[in-house]
């Protein structure tokens, strides 16, 4: 069965596709819920209500190809992410103006691996990680960013310098206690 | 910071090695979905069946009132009995026949002086001079001329009490009151007046009312009345 078929199945409200969708899914789309909520028993609500919303959408969804239907799945997360993060008052953020971009080195980050990397920003505060979030990850724009969350283009950009900066921070305190620590 | 942003993405993007405990919650999560989206679906099987059953209650009671309305119009055995009731001077008769209208007939066993008969909007006296019937309806031209029977007829509204009132005070209507349809009066609607009348004293013959003399005033007297006047 193709990734068509059982988009198919799943319209028809089929258990067995939807729990094979589940399963090929569900561990992705948990890991981008803990990056948005940090909370692991938070991640899994808002990971539930996701799945729950996907199910509901579905049979009114247009099958165009595999990516599209991923990307709209993953599109839903975001928005159960960001919608559980407005319910908690997590997401209000004060208007600033644009900060200077944050020269981080080319070989900070890059030498952190996915679990180190998503340690790191499931610690940034709320604001700062959703910004980040969907600034770095998702690949949106500061104008997009700046119309989903309800806040200004500036406001988005200074949320991201400080989490590159926080990032940056950790990443070197990290950096020179492995340094000394193999020093001696 | 391009290279780093690109890094991260890669990494973060399609990102899914769980641990084995959120693996488990994950499987334990599974069963509630399933369970959400099953209660879901039984849901949105159950409305419409319940809107179908309600629509169809609906639809049956429409057509009940429906049928109830249009039941004068279904034809009935020409000829009912009427239910009968008497209460102190006043005798209800349920006309029950399958027309529209009917014909009462009213054949009270002894002289009464001005029997009347009414519906619950039409009131018809007789007397020796004949029955006046209410405006609008059409003319009976059966008339009484026998003093020891009275026939008043009416043309009423099927299922319309019919009520016989006797307006003369010591006497108390009872009993039985006679039913019958126009046609069975006036079986070709060509037969002279005369003719109708004797047909009309024949039916009511053999279904009268019978009106028993009421309590003399006298008997009702106090016991002390007759004492004072023996003494």
């Amino acid at each position: 069965m193709n990734f068509s078929q059982l988009i198919a199945q799943c319209q028809q409200q089929a258990v067995t596709a939807q729990r094979y969708l589940y399963d090929s899914y569900a561990n992705k789309f948990f890991m981008l819920c803990k990056r948005y909520v940090a909370h692991a028993s938070e991640a899994e609500e808002v990971h539930h209500n996701g799945w729950l919303q996907i199910f509901k959408h579905l049979p009114k969804h247009q099958f165009i190809n595999e990516a599209a239907t991923i990307a709209w799945m993953r599109k839903i997360m975001i928005h159960a992410c960001l919608q559980h993060l407005r319910t908690r008052r997590q997401l209000l953020m004060a208007a600033e103006s644009a900060a200077d971009e944050v020269a981080v080195p080319d070989d900070g980050l890059q030498q952190l691996s996915a679990n180190e990397l998503l340690h790191l920003i499931m610690k940034l505060p709320a604001g700062y990680r959703t910004v980040f979030n969907l600034y770095v990850v998702e690949a949106m724009s500061h104008k997009d960013i700046a119309a989903l969350l309800g806040i200004t283009e500036g406001t988005s950009k200074s949320q991201l310098n400080k989490a590159r900066k926080l990032l940056q921070q950790w990443y070197l305190a990290q950096h020179q206690i492995n340094y000394y620590a193999s020093e001696r | 910071m391009q290279a780093n942003d690109n890094h991260i993405r890669q990494q973060l993007f399609d990102f899914d090695e769980v641990s084995a405990t959120d693996a488990f919650h994950m499987q334990q999560n599974w069963q509630q979905l399933e369970a959400q989206l099953h209660s879901q679906k039984r849901r949105s099987k159950v409305v419409p069946i319940a809107a179908a059953s309600v629509l169809l209650l609906l639809s049956t009671a429409w057509l009940l009132q429906y049928k109830v309305a249009l039941e004068p119009i279904v034809a009935k055995p020409m000829v009912q009995p009427s239910s009968v009731s008497n209460s102190n001077s006043n005798l209800t008769v349920n006309v029950a026949t399958s027309r529209q209208h009917t014909l009462v007939s009213v054949a009270p066993s002894m002289p009464v002086k001005t029997p009347q008969l009414s519906t619950n909007n039409i009131q018809v006296s007789t007397g020796n001079a004949g029955i006046h019937l209410p405006q609008g309806m059409p003319q009976d031209t059966t008339t009484n001329t026998v003093d020891a029977t009275t026939i008043a007829t009416l043309q009423a509204p099927i299922d319309t009490p019919v009520i016989v009132a006797n307006n003369t005070a010591n006497q108390m209507p009872k009993a039985k009151l006679k039913v019958v349809h126009m046609n069975e009066l006036f079986p070709a609607q060509t037969g002279t007046l005369e003719q109708a009348t004797a047909q009309a004293q024949r039916l009511s013959e053999a279904a009268a009312i019978e009106a028993v003399p009421a309590p003399k005033s006298k008997q009702l007297l106090p016991f002390f009345y007759t004492s004072a006047k023996n003494n």
